[in-house]
């Protein structure tokens, strides 16, 4: 399988963006900090890796999740 | 009766705010804490350097400056909503744009820098000038002359000011609740703040303006 450059981690960030409950530019730092790449800015100049994907659609549900929770 | 910032100073120096055996001080319906200066300046300028080079660094500045909303929110907001406000500057107050200032003046009797409106228009810009603020202070006891500002609370603060009064309604003293804060923070209309000038950085005083982020 050839993995489109960064599409999958673009839609996270547009996930995050879209669901945020939040500040949305607050929960898109804590998103790109907790998985350790700059994914809002240059998601599409970053490989879709397994591990990246995974990682960062479990960071976004944990952070959209705390949001739409606030006894999380 | 305008804001007097000299009363409001002697006033809350008289109040005594002093830590009780947990560090903490219950005043203006919070409770505030007291701490080494540099305890927080540490914490968060180590997260700062610690991100440099990795292309993150607006990242950490956007929580960093989030820290100083939160404060915002919760302490001005608190004190703007306490007995001692009511008893001290309350009576001042003849305009709206006086809670700002009456916020200004009990910023400085805390010791925090030197904070002085410079322009304040009506529910569009804020412009703060603080000199020996304690954030920037710090950082160049600590570091070098920084090549971005480092007065990430301060800026917080200022944003979180006008928040307070312009996005929301501080003088109607509503609930300081997690859904008010992201009335306030997250609305189309919500205030953000930047450094036009920062001692971190060689000048020799912070200015910071806030507007409506765009």
């Amino acid at each position: 399988m050839v993995s489109v450059m960064g599409a999958r981690l673009q839609a996270i960030v547009d996930r995050v963006r879209r669901e945020s409950r939040g500040v949305v530019n607050v929960d898109l730092a804590r998103l790109n900090l907790r998985v350790g790449q700059p994914l809002s800015r240059a998601a599409m100049e970053i490989p879709d890796t397994h591990e990246l994907v995974a990682k960062a659609e479990a960071v976004a549900n944990e952070i959209l999740g705390a949001a739409q929770d606030p006894n999380k | 009766m305008a804001i007097d910032e000299r009363a409001i100073v002697d006033a809350v120096a008289g109040l005594e705010l002093r830590g009780n055996e947990e560090g903490l001080i219950p005043a203006f319906g919070l409770h505030l804490t007291t701490h080494f200066a540099n305890y927080y300046n540490r914490s968060s300028f180590a997260v700062a350097r610690a991100l440099e080079g990795s292309g993150l660094e607006e990242d950490a500045r956007t929580l960093l400056v989030e820290a100083g909303h939160v404060c915002a929110f919760n302490t001005f907001g608190g004190i703007m909503r306490s007995a001692e406000w009511d008893a001290v500057v309350a009576p001042m107050i003849s305009s709206r744009e006086d809670w700002i200032r009456g916020m200004v003046a009990v910023i400085n009797a805390f010791g925090w820098g030197r904070w002085t409106i410079r322009e304040l228009i009506p529910d569009e810009r804020l412009c703060i000038e603080i000199e020996n603020g304690y954030e920037c202070a710090g950082w160049l006891k600590d570091y070098p002359v920084s090549h971005t500002p480092r007065c990430y609370l301060a800026a917080g603060g200022v944003a979180g000011l006008m928040n307070l009064l312009y996005v929301g309604d501080i003088t109607l003293r509503p609930t300081l609740s997690d859904a008010y804060y992201s009335e306030l923070f997250r609305d189309a209309r919500s205030f953000g703040a930047r450094a036009t000038s920062c001692l971190a950085c060689g000048d020799d005083r912070c200015v910071l303006v806030a507007t409506r982020q765009p």
